[in-house]
């Protein structure tokens, strides 16, 4: 095939870059390198085990620094770790990982000694620079905003943190009936008996003698009436059913009757063309299976709730939010399965509640994301494939970011910023990663269709821009973006565990994800007996996402027709 | 681009998010240096001018936890992610098209239906666990390979020699692996099903009706064909890959770009996640690039305007 000209050119181009941004970088990874220095000390015969400390470490005064000897090798196992500081005379740590915090600048060095199951031992030595503390700490006091008159309000500042070191002292300062009150801790509480606004100050200091201050506003008033407690539910449901009324009266004006026979016709046409829809639906082997293994799940959620006993010396906390337990059936807990099946992990929560408990969280979560993410890229979609013009290029620009930039890096950052990491805010970050496919999709669609005769007929008799996108091409893309929604779940499942599983999942629930890196952070990956404690939750995880994609695949197949052939 | 920009307008507003919400009640001196040094008072279309002049001067600012310049601390890592991801990319492309075809091929079989199910099956695998699982398996039962790194830790990749080779090899098969079948399911499904829809058109039928045999049909008249979906669903995706990659760097400790990431929003460091949004950016401008061209080879009717 002749290339272009041009098109030649451009390839030379690219690859005088990439031959020099490689060179660039080898040279830069003999100069990194250079710098990394090992030590190993001790004589070895052949069996001996080899020590390895990790590199040499540089860290601020006050930090918990973790050291790992987990690389050590030896023939036959080792089966003892030895850590020993020379910080304010000789101290000594067990154990493959060991925390230290050293306090005072300086440097340090710490020895290592592993000894296998043969008594044979060897050592290695690192240098531990230990440089003062001068960037202050941040504080963040966590307070609820306003609180009512004789409750007991918590002071929570054990989010605040140190760059590097670590807070030694926390201290709470309000003015309360005239008088200062100060308060020592990181989370301490309260009793407030008088109304009031009140400021509460924050002040933590970190190892180096930093310290940072910050206030936050504290409201107390009187008990909340049932108004003032349910004037959000009061206002959605009057809008819901105001609305709901004022398409029945519009309905009753137009028609003069409720229901007319071309509704009763449309009706059954509908339900005619599911019935059809379902039977070419469950006669693929792909979407029954993900409807057993759907349906299994959402048998799991009904019973944990019912019938599962909950673990008694869990300190976990609660599965679910508390709206959606209440939906459930009645509680009455017979099934004791604690500690019976897989065991429990080392703070005794049991694996098996946990997953099956986690099941709810990873389900809500899907399901919500996904409604979000679907329906912003719907309405995106819409309007931009609909007006098209200038303003169809700038929603194509800002979907090409969010196309673009690594997702997992997005939400990550996204919810780092956001920092308030529970349910919703964990659902938010999902959906907003997650729109710019289907916003796509919805667009080539809508472009296609608002050439067709029907849309101009509808033009030519005088509808709305509103009237044609809800009436016409609203529902010929629905199909279309149902298989995808499906499809969706599954990716906003798998997105979840991993965001949890990164440690910027939801703090306030158990899913998947956090058993997971609860599992993970406590090394069970290399024990070989704790191994179930992945394996279970992570098997969930893959089977729901097959079950959604298997159903998502099957509805594509159905829905659109000429794929149906294959 | 339109859409770099939009990046940088992202991004320089993170720290000034994070760090500015102060009291002015209690000043301290140390903390005002930081932030001269940092420049966050500045107001943020200065941030911004500074940031894209900076960034086309190829100064990427000074990491605030190491205090090294970015492409300093960062240098290495792009270089062990580039290995990783064009290793597992190489091998992910030509398992993936060989297995679509095969599935094509022997389409409602019981060859197909497996290959479909495994690759869904791997499709809905979270990666991370994946790689936890291959840990599990090789690393503490059936110690095959050495538990993470890129290579046993204290020696240098230079001077090159055939031992360290060897060693390099070694940690870097189970993150590859993981990240190869962890991706390879999306191709494979994409390249079995172009190809079955290119089977059922007309010139295959007559092709077989020259008498071709089924390997030169297959070759020569359905393969070029199937293989456009693949080089442009392979660009779009590489924001996912990197993703992905990320996720298994920080599994097996493989001191890349994601390890880095991920140990850098640990530390609120962002500098270097700035300059991670940047080189994601460049990474899936230039993928979509390449797509581009490689389109223009693979296809004549696509020409370059």
């Amino acid at each position: 095939m002749v290339l272009d000209p041009r098109f030649r050119k451009s390839i030379m181009t690219l690859a005088i870059v990439v031959i020099l941004l490689s060179l660039l970088l080898a040279a830069n990874s003999q100069v990194g390198y250079s710098s990394l220095i090992m030590r190993a000390q001790g004589t070895q015969g052949p069996t001996d085990p080899v020590a390895n400390a990790g590199g040499n470490k540089s860290v601020i005064a006050g930090a918990n620094v973790m050291f790992n000897g987990s690389s050590s090798t030896d023939d036959v196992g080792i089966t003892n770790f030895t850590w020993t500081f020379y910080d304010n005379g000789l101290k000594a740590l067990y154990g493959a990982i060991a925390y230290y915090i050293f306090w005072s600048p300086g440097n340090y060095s710490v020895t290592l000694n592993v000894t296998d199951a043969d008594e044979n031992w060897d050592t290695d030595t690192i240098t531990v620079t230990v440089r003062p503390d001068t960037f202050p700490p941040l504080s963040v006091p966590r307070v609820p905003k306003d609180a009512q008159v004789g409750t007991l309000v918590t002071l929570n500042g054990s989010t605040s943190r140190d760059v590097g070191g670590s807070i030694v002292n926390y201290t709470w300062n309000f003015t309360y009936d005239k008088e200062q009150v100060r308060l020592y801790g990181p989370v301490v509480t309260f009793w407030f008996n008088e109304t009031g606004k009140y400021k509460v100050w924050l002040t933590v200091t970190d190892g180096g003698g930093n310290s940072d201050t910050k206030y936050v506003n504290l409201t107390i008033s009187k008990p909340v009436t049932w108004l003032g407690k349910h004037y959000i539910s009061l206002l959605f449901w009057t809008i819901f059913l105001g609305l709901v009324s004022w398409f029945v009266v519009r309905k009753y004006l137009r028609d003069k009757t409720l229901i007319t026979k071309t509704d009763i016709d449309k009706f059954r046409l509908t339900a005619k063309r599911g019935r059809r829809v379902w039977k070419l639906f469950i006669a693929t082997w792909m979407g029954r299976v993900g409807m057993v293994i759907i349906i299994f799940f959402l048998l799991l959620v009904l019973l944990s709730h019912t019938v599962l006993k909950e673990n008694p010396k869990s300190n976990d906390i609660r599965c679910a939010p508390e709206w959606w337990v209440k939906l459930l059936p009645a509680r009455n807990q017979t099934v004791n399965l604690t500690g019976k099946i897989f065991g429990t992990d080392q703070v005794g929560r049991d694996v098996l509640i946990r997953t099956i408990h986690g099941t709810q969280a990873s389900l809500i979560i899907g399901f919500t994301a996904m409604a979000l993410s679907m329906g912003l890229g719907t309405l995106v979609g819409l309007a931009s494939g609909y007006w098209g013009g200038w303003r169809d290029e700038v929603i194509m620009r800002i979907n090409d970011v969010f196309l673009s930039i690594p997702w997992l890096v997005l939400m990550i950052v996204i919810a780092a910023i956001w920092g308030r990491q529970n349910l919703s805010s964990v659902i938010v970050v999902i959906g907003v990663t997650g729109w710019s496919t289907t916003a796509r999709i919805v667009r080539a669609q809508v472009l296609s269709l608002k050439t067709r005769t029907f849309v101009e007929r509808s033009k030519a008799v005088g509808a709305g821009e509103w009237h044609i996108m809800a009436t016409h091409i609203f529902p010929n893309v629905v199909p279309l973006i149902f298989a995808n929604a499906i499809l969706t779940i599954a990716i906003s499942i798998l997105s979840e565990s991993t965001l949890s599983f990164l440690g910027l999942g939801p703090q306030d629930v158990t899913t998947w994800g956090r058993v997971l890196e609860d599992a993970y952070n406590q090394g069970v990956a290399l024990v070989p007996a704790q191994s179930l404690f992945l394996i279970v939750p992570g098997l969930c995880i893959v089977f729901v996402v097959l079950g959604f994609t298997f159903i998502g695949y099957a509805m594509d197949e159905v829905l659109n027709p000429k794929l149906r052939r294959r | 681009m339109i859409l770099n920009f939009a990046l940088f307008r992202i991004m320089p507003s993170d720290p000034a998010i994070l760090m500015t919400p102060r009291d002015p009640n209690t000043p301290e001196a140390a903390y005002w240096r930081n932030v001269e040094r940092m420049g966050l008072n500045d107001s943020w279309y200065v941030q911004l001018w500074e940031y894209f002049t900076m960034t086309f001067s190829g100064d990427w600012g000074t990491s605030y936890r190491y205090d090294r310049p970015v492409i300093q601390v960062l240098g290495n890592s792009i270089a062990w992610t580039c290995l990783l991801l064009g290793t597992s990319s190489i091998l992910t492309f030509i398992s993936g098209i060989m297995l679509g075809k095969i599935a094509a091929m022997r389409r409602g079989k019981v060859t197909d239906v497996s290959i479909t199910g495994f690759g869904l099956f791997f499709y809905g695998m979270p990666i991370f666990w994946f790689g936890l699982v291959l840990m599990v398996m090789f690393v503490s039962i059936w110690p095959l390979f050495p538990p993470g790194g890129y290579m046993t830790s204290g020696e240098t990749p230079f001077p090159l020699t055939w031992h360290k080779l060897k060693d390099i090899a070694s940690h870097l098969i189970l993150p590859c692996a993981t990240l190869t079948i962890g991706s390879v399911a999306g191709i494979v499904l994409i390249m079995r099903n172009s190809l079955v829809d290119v089977l059922t058109e007309d010139y295959i039928v007559t092709a077989y009706a020259k008498g071709l045999t089924e390997r030169q049909v297959l070759r020569r008249h359905a393969t070029p064909n199937a293989r456009l979906p693949i080089v442009t669903t392979i660009a779009m995706d590489t924001a996912f890959i990197l993703g992905g990659a990320f996720q298994v760097e920080y599994i097996f400790s493989y001191r890349g770009l994601g390890w880095e990431t991920i140990f850098a929003i640990d530390q609120q460091d962002f500098p270097i996640l700035q300059f991670i949004f940047f080189i994601g950016g460049v990474a899936v401008v230039i993928a979509n690039l390449l797509a581009d061209l490689v389109l223009v080879k693979l296809d004549p009717r696509v020409t370059i305007t």
